[in-house]
């Protein structure tokens, strides 16, 4: 998608107007939160398996030329293939080649951040073949042209009455006057209309939650089956997965596992939980002849023993979105970008550029919400405080509060100085003061706010007032 | 029997110093009722955490150095801040990690570092507060727990068992207590819409709490909600804990005039008084 | 130079192999390899630790709360006319979709009146298969790719019915894995695909709809007696 994210402040404006959203994110917080609590609570263990979850992921990014090949060598020996790509225009052109080999004319496809930040499905369409998004929040904003507004629900930010709209829009074969007022009756026509083109579609293409070395396994959960179905039925399947989703073991990755569903929706387990290894095995009637497998880089290994390596170990459950007080009023859209919320906000800079996503790590109040529901315990507030280091550093961005800080940090490291200027300030703004408030900062917002200054005696002065009056 | 005295430096923040220093004077009752001896170093300004947050590390760094060096000779800091208290407790230690010696200063000074109503309540276990001049008769206050506080110091229930050793005072809790009011520091100054949302959305729920007053252990928060409040012509009156704790809520409330009868829907009191 | 070598180029680099000697890399390769052979220990929840009774009983509550119904029989030759019943009750025929596990085959289904088609799925209004295992710590269900047991059969029928003998009920993931490494003497099925209850979605509105593309529902027959 094309990036938006220097527009977060026009961008997050229009969401706080938009009433639909506003409805729609007022669901989402509820929803996920709660689940989430409760799914922790009933799993005692729940935070000693976030201590080995980190472990291994460090472990993992510690070796991951090791294991990557590792992967690539089991995948092979179970006669599947590896692709390596640098950048999403490797990946395409490899998405596309596998595609064009097999003269496939319509792919399904299964919910796929990365697939989403390669942008595939614009590609794919531009060269003659058809993207089937499988997934129905995915499907319904493919439907709209959007781009996904969270990492779990991708149409998240729609309400029951837009879907139905979009749906009479675009399903042009069901009769205008069908019933498509709740929920169930949106579900049964995507799934009505999806079945044929699970059926028909050449290749199916999924993301990837996680990849074993140990076995060539691919993990992938979903929901909806959707995922299962787009194995199962095409003759090809192609997984696309960054470099960073490895782990060693099937036990490495279960202990992932537990926390992944629960943190992201607050279920026990997904529906679907499927361990991919290699094309249908001999005699099987259905699964991939072919299975390929893209290992991506795309900005990855610059990360790598950086300081912004633990951004690495997120895996993508949306909890710090779920959880985020700015998310939770802005939605998704907002941040212009494929991943959102805290998370986004760190890795869109990382792989866009900052010069590209400016407003996103200071578009937090550092409530430190985020870190404290991410399940592989990734410090996000001081990831985006380093993304800020790096802001303030830039010019022209940071030069304005480079002036203003320093500015204040002569007063503030100059102690005497600094009381005998507040004390100064204080008496001045005394009058003002009286009223109970002042308005401060540039433009303090459009709703006047008052930042209620009283004038008068610093505390320093009282203090030293009180002092005196002590000695004899 | 009470703890033998101890001397306590006051981190008095710079929102205290100035835009309610009231707040000061209570701490100060109320560490001098824990039997603490205070004294307030004059080398003390702010905690930099706008430098910090803002990603200007030795700015912070700065800062961190000179208000460590300025409370060396006390035996704890105490900070009527939680974002304040969890800067110096857990912040500098990281700003000063690269330099051997200050890092260790840094490590020692933060070992003695705490929020005012945790000190009372854990470290003194305050058992009686100070004589309250302030008004008597039933009240119900609705605790704001700010961000800072809650996740970076796990400050709960601290101020809640200090308030509740006030005669018929009940605490109210907000539904979604755990939530950001959108203050921020310079975040209400770059997306103030955000940060009005989510400072209407924390009043609407305190209002709903069923209180006709509103606490909190960070002055940053309770300006900012005072503020919107105010703006709305609310009747919730807002508190720094520590005033309330201390007996010294006769006054006006944070953004109330200075004299005069409680504000109720005056939104532009501070205009006219410009005016 | 192409994209492997690039991008394990570039990964070594960050990762300090160029600067470690030959001995070290090798040190780390057996370090690598060592942990492949014996993975460390990690937590699994206590409360999978349990007796068979204590696991049969935390699989059905799990399972239901998937929503799934979990039936018991006591012998598995009781399961064709347990589902002769259940079909009627649905207006259903009596043609069933099924996977192709012998001891599945084997069960009296023409004495019920039901005729089995088996092979790869196109669609159906109902299917019975067999499970390779059930997960007591989610109520999850394991179905493993195999010639007799094409996974569409576990996902394009609406009513999805598995026949689970009660000593195939293990702790977690983890046991059942294991048990088909052992067991089957394939590391990996080309799918091993965990299910726990019928297919849903949340995506509007997060409101929870069973049967998204899979199956509508899941119906477990618990049996004592293994076919």
């Amino acid at each position: 998608m094309k990036i938006t994210s220097n527009a977060f402040r026009a961008n997050s404006r229009g969401a706080l107007q938009d009433r639909n959203l506003q409805d729609a994110l007022g669901n989402l917080k509820r929803g996920f939160q709660e689940k989430r609590r409760k799914a922790k609570a009933r799993l005692p263990e729940f935070e000693e398996l976030q201590d080995h979850a980190v472990a291994i992921k460090e472990h993992s990014l510690d070796h991951l030329d090791f294991y990557l090949e590792r992967f690539e060598k089991e995948v092979t020996a179970r006669g599947g293939k590896v692709h390596w790509c640098r950048d999403g225009a490797e990946a395409r052109a490899t998405i596309l080649k596998l595609c064009k080999d097999v003269n496939a004319k319509r792919v399904v496809k299964a919910k796929s951040m990365i697939a989403e930040e390669i942008a595939i499905n614009d590609y794919l369409e531009a060269n003659g073949i058809e993207p089937c998004e499988t997934d129905l929040g995915e499907y319904i904003i493919q439907l709209r042209h959007e781009p996904p507004s969270h990492i779990i629900g991708p149409a998240i930010h729609l309400k029951r009455e837009q879907v139905a709209d979009t749906f009479r829009e675009q399903h042009s074969e069901f009769p205008d006057a069908r019933k498509l007022d709740a929920a169930r009756d949106l579900v049964d026509e995507a799934r009505h209309i999806m079945r044929p083109r699970f059926l028909s579609a050449d290749v199916g293409i999924s993301g990837a939650n996680l990849l074993v070395a140990e076995t060539g396994s691919v993990v992938l959960l979903s929901n909806e089956g959707n995922i299962d179905l787009s194995r199962a039925l095409p003759k090809t399947h192609i997984v696309v997965a960054s470099i960073e989703k490895i782990v060693p073991t099937l036990s490495d990755a279960n202990v992932i596992l537990r926390l992944l569903s629960r943190s992201a929706t607050g279920q026990e387990a997904a529906a679907y939980m499927s361990f991919l290894t290699g094309p249908r095995g001999a005699d099987e009637t259905d699964g991939p002849e072919a299975f390929h497998v893209l290992l991506l880089d795309n900005g990855r290994s610059d990360l790598l023993k950086g300081e912004f390596e633990r951004i690495l170990h997120c895996i993508r459950c949306g909890a710090c979105l779920n959880h985020c007080p700015v998310y939770g009023v802005t939605g998704g859209h907002a941040y212009g970008a494929v991943y959102t919320g805290p998370m986004g906000a760190v890795l869109t800079p990382l792989l866009e550029g900052l010069e590209h996503a400016a407003p996103l790590p200071e578009a937090s109040t550092f409530c430190g919400r985020c870190e404290e529901v991410c399940p592989m315990r990734i410090p996000l507030v001081g990831l985006l405080r380093n993304l800020r280091v790096r802001l303030l550093k830039k010019k022209p961005d940071g030069l304005a509060t480079r002036r203003r800080l320093g500015v204040w940090l002569f007063f503030a490291t100059r102690p005497s100085l600094y009381h005998g200027v507040a004390r100064l300030l204080l008496r001045l703004a005394a009058p003002f003061g009286r009223g109970g408030a002042l308005s401060v900062g540039p433009r303090a917002g459009g709703w006047g706010r008052r930042f209620p200054v009283q004038g008068g005696p610093t505390f320093q002065e009282m203090w030293r007032q009180r002092e005196k009056a002590k000695r004899p | 029997m009470a703890p033998p005295r101890i001397s306590v430096g006051l981190f008095v923040t710079c929102l205290v110093d100035l835009a309610r220093p009231k707040v000061g004077l209570a701490a100060v009752r109320l560490l001098e009722a824990a039997g603490c001896d205070v004294v307030v170093p004059r080398a003390q300004t702010c905690c930099g955490q706008p430098a910090h947050n803002a990603g200007d590390r030795n700015g912070a760094a700065q800062l961190a150095r000179q208000t460590i060096a300025a409370f060396e000779d006390v035996d704890y800091v105490v900070v009527p801040s939680g974002s304040c208290a969890a800067m110096l407790r857990r912040h500098y230690p990281e700003i000063l990690a690269a330099d051997a010696s200050w890092s260790r200063r840094a490590k020692a000074f933060g070992g003695k570092v705490f929020e005012l109503t945790a000190f009372l309540a854990d470290v003194r276990d305050l058992a009686d507060l100070p004589e309250r001049p302030g008004p008597k008769g039933p009240r119900r206050i609705a605790y704001h727990d700010s961000c800072a506080g809650l996740r970076e110091l796990g400050i709960r229930n601290a101020p809640r068992r200090l308030l509740e050793k006030i005669p018929d005072l009940g605490v109210a809790e907000i539904a979604e207590g755990e939530v950001c009011c959108g203050f921020g520091g310079a975040f209400c100054v770059k997306f103030p819409e955000i940060s009005e949302r989510l400072a209407a959305d924390k009043c609407r729920a305190a209002e709903k709490a069923g209180a006709t007053e509103l606490a909190g252990g960070d002055l940053g928060c309770l300006l900012h909600l005072a503020g919107k409040l105010r703006a709305e012509g609310s009747n919730l009156r807002v508190r720094h804990v520590a005033e309330i704790l201390a007996g010294l809520d006769d006054g006006p409330a944070i953004g109330e005039p200075v004299t005069g009868e409680p504000v109720t829907g005056e939104p532009d009191a501070g205009e006219k008084a410009r005016g | 130079m192409n994209a492997r070598a690039a991008i394990l180029g570039r990964l070594r680099t960050r990762l300090g192999r160029d600067t470690a000697s030959a001995a070290e890399l090798r040190i780390m390769e057996r370090e690598v390899a060592g942990r492949l052979e014996h993975p460390p220990t990690h937590p699994v929840p206590a409360r999978t630790r349990l007796g068979d009774a204590a696991r049969r009983a935390l699989f059905v509550r799990m399972a239901e709360e998937a929503k799934a119904s979990v039936t018991p029989l006591a012998r598995a030759a009781a399961l064709p006319e347990s589902l002769r019943i259940f079909l009627k009750a649905r207006g259903l025929d009596g043609a069933l979709h099924a996977t192709g596990e012998a001891g599945l085959r084997a069960l009296p289904w023409a004495a019920a009146g039901i005729s089995l088609r088996h092979g790869r799925s196109a669609g159906t209004p109902a299917s019975v298969a067999l499970a390779f295992a059930g997960i007591a710590e989610t109520g999850s269900l394991l179905f493993c790719a195999a010639p007799e047991s094409p996974m569409t059969a576990h996902l394009l029928c609406d009513l999805h019915l598995v026949l689970l003998p009660e000593n195939r009920i293990f702790a977690t993931v983890e046991a059942a894995l294991e048990d088909f490494q052992k067991t089957q003497g394939a590391f990996m099925p080309s799918a091993a695909m965990f299910v726990t209850g019928p297919s849903r979605t949340a995506d509007i509105e997060q409101q929870m709809q069973l049967g998204a593309h899979g199956p509508r529902e899941l119906h477990i027959y618990l049996t004592e007696e293994g076919p």
